[in-house]
């Protein structure tokens, strides 16, 4: 190592140093916040318990992701097939496709299915084009019209008897290491679904991009880590995940056909898979199993993913409350708060940004801003110490927690009066429901 | 993809992440005292304020004759916007006291000691210290008068009963705690306090 680069090292040690320092400062001083206002819970019980709880649950994922291991090297190399539905998306599924190709995994455990769900662009050409180029290795199923993205998972599961299944969304790639990492957590005969990570492909497009990539890091390393320390992972991302052949067959069919108040359930089919796995098995995360996906870039469908997001985990909590309490008791503790605290948000956010100033006449609400500023750091910042090179993207974490403010909190009481609904909100699609 | 792809980029744009570093503890620095107010009003909620040395007694209630200066019970009355009083001190004197985020406001109590709606008594209270104005009263009434330091920073005066009469009204105002003025005619609708001997 050169002088200048032994600076440069030592310059990065200790700006990470800085950022852990200041990480901890704000940790210790929410803390002691909240302790010096510990009587509040008998004065105000309704407000003050919800901010302690907030807190506890935004700090405790953190907490709980610190003994998180990525699952270890066992040397399993199972028979998998990917599945991959795809619909209308003929600019990224050849890319998608061939990062497959390029797995390093043996050829002859690794099967491929890309299923195309009825598109009415150049996606089919694009299929045809890779499964030419891959001597076998891939298997293209056609539906002549669209069916639904459950429809076209389906057809991929039956169409393999591996004993691993894994789904890789038509808009993401994987790295070439992914898949061997992946299906190392199956060693572990309990587990039946593990979630590989995602990180943001398209990063740098816009600001809104930026902010998810945050988000997503976060979502990922800390929220789904702390869930699969207790083996309760609720949402195996569509991006990259795995599952045992034997824990999803016996839930297959109701899972294709599963329905909502009367309505067929179109979306979310990652997080209603998981739950159907959730039940009897572990479902764990693999940090170091890497896909990158690519994100909403625009205001309008970012709004629109997010209420699908929603309307998915609106219905998939009614199923996950059956049975979250048989679970480890932190985990489905976590669970149960995690219900119930973004249905009081709006509540709160309107008594101290509307209430307080407007018709109390008190109580500026620079205190619950700075309190909101407080966790946005703290996932932050936790990011900038996370990343092998410090820059400044954390800074958009902190914009992304005021936009959710602004914006996303609100959507919770929308995305429950509408979960009935069927529609994507996208595009047009005879079963509502692009893969 | 790795990490230096993600949070790569320009120079200006990691100088530009450096610099907000320390800027980001500015919103902390902003609020600080307001969270030390609003602990203080917690503080006040949670333990309503004594003469100092002394238990809190019970609130008066409403229009009820004050007791007399022997009495073990020493009601506390909020007067709003960070004051109250207190009836019923061992030197006959009514003990009003201000909270720290009052004396740091500057705020004024205006007391009206013979209902006529104007303020005979005005007592400010600043960081600077106390001042007592004697509008419609001898200043000789208000020789027993003496003012202090709470311990978290409020003010504590003390006024001869004498000189508020039987049955005062009190307005806390935002204004200046140096005014030396009296006018206004802000009583109108102010409930009368009981001072001990006295009735409302």
């Amino acid at each position: 190592m050169t002088a200048p680069s032994r600076l440069q090292h030592a310059a990065g040690v200790l700006l990470k140093l800085l950022v852990a320092t200041y990480l901890l400062a704000i940790v210790a001083a929410i803390v002691v916040y909240k302790a010096a206002f510990i009587d509040a819970l008998l004065s105000d019980p309704f407000f003050a318990t919800y901010g302690l709880a907030v807190s506890t649950y935004l700090v405790s994922r953190f907490v709980l992701s610190l003994p998180y291991r990525a699952p270890k090297d066992a040397g399993l190399e199972p028979r998998v097939a990917i599945i991959m539905p795809a619909f209308n998306e003929q600019d990224a599924i050849a890319r998608s496709l061939r990062s497959l190709l390029a797995l390093d995994y043996p050829a002859d455990k690794l099967e491929i299915v890309a299923v195309d769900d009825g598109s009415t662009d150049a996606t089919l050409d694009e299929l045809r084009t890779v499964e030419a180029e891959a001597n076998g290795r891939v298997h293209v199923i056609a539906f002549a019209e669209n069916q639904g993205k459950r429809a076209a998972m389906a057809a991929g599961i039956r169409a393999t008897d591996a004993e691993i299944v894994a789904f890789v969304d038509s808009d993401s790639v994987v790295e070439p290491d992914a898949l061997r990492k992946l299906v190392q957590a199956f060693a572990d005969e309990r587990v039946g679904a593990v979630c590989g990570h995602a990180d943001v492909l398209n990063v740098h497009a816009t600001w809104l991009t930026k902010m998810q990539a945050v988000r997503y890091y976060v979502a990922f390393r800390v929220c789904k880590a702390a869930e699969s320390v207790f083996g309760a992972v609720t949402c195996c991302s569509g991006c990259f995940s795995a599952y045992r052949r034997v824990a999803i067959m016996p839930r297959l069919e109701w899972w294709e056909h599963q329905r909502f108040l009367g309505r067929p359930s179109t979306f979310g089919d990652d997080r209603s898979l998981t739950n159907c796995v959730l039940r009897h098995w572990r479902v764990v995360y693999d940090a170091e199993a890497v896909s990158h996906t690519i994100v909403p870039d625009n205001f309008r469908q970012f709004m629109k993913q997010q209420t699908r997001w929603k309307r998915s985990w609106t219905r998939e909590s009614v199923l996950v409350a059956r049975f979250m309490w048989r679970k480890h008791p932190v985990a489905a503790l976590a669970v149960y708060v995690g219900m119930v605290l973004p249905l009081l948000a709006p509540v709160s956010a309107l008594r101290a940004l509307a209430f307080h100033p407007m018709v109390a006449g008190h109580g500026a609400p620079f205190l619950y801003l700075v309190g909101i500023y407080s966790m946005a750091l703290v996932y932050s910042l936790y990011y900038a110490l996370r990343r092998r090179d410090y820059g400044p993207l954390w800074l958009f974490g902190v914009a992304f927690v005021f936009f959710y403010l602004a914006f996303l909190i609100w959507q919770t009481y929308y995305a429950i009066l509408t979960a009935r609904s069927s529609s994507w909100g996208t595009r047009p699609s005879t079963a509502g429901q692009p893969a | 993809m790795g990490d230096a792809a993600v949070d790569g980029g320009a120079a200006g744009m990691k100088g530009f992440g450096l610099v907000m570093l320390p800027l980001s503890v500015l919103p902390f620095v902003a609020v600080r005292d307001d969270v030390i107010r609003e602990h203080d009003a917690y503080l006040i909620a949670r333990n309503s304020r004594a003469p100092l040395g002394a238990a809190p007694g019970p609130a008066l209630p409403g229009r009820a004759p004050a007791p007399p200066l022997d009495s073990r019970i020493r009601p506390v009355i909020s007067l709003g916007r960070g004051a109250n009083i207190t009836l019923g001190t061992r030197d006959g004197s009514v003990l009003i006291e201000l909270t720290r985020q009052a004396t740091t406001e500057g705020r004024r109590v205006l007391a009206d000691a013979n209902g006529d709606g104007a303020a005979d008594v005005t007592i400010g209270a600043g960081l600077a210290g106390v001042k007592i104005v004697a509008c419609q009263t001898s200043v000789a009434a208000l020789a027993g008068s003496g003012s202090g330091r709470r311990a978290d920073g409020g003010t504590t005066v003390h006024v001869p009963a004498s000189a508020l009469g039987a049955a005062p009204r009190f307005v806390v105002t935002r204004g200046d705690a140096s005014l030396a003025t009296c006018g206004g005619r802000w009583f109108a609708h102010r409930p009368a306090v009981a001072l001990p001997g006295g009735e409302a």
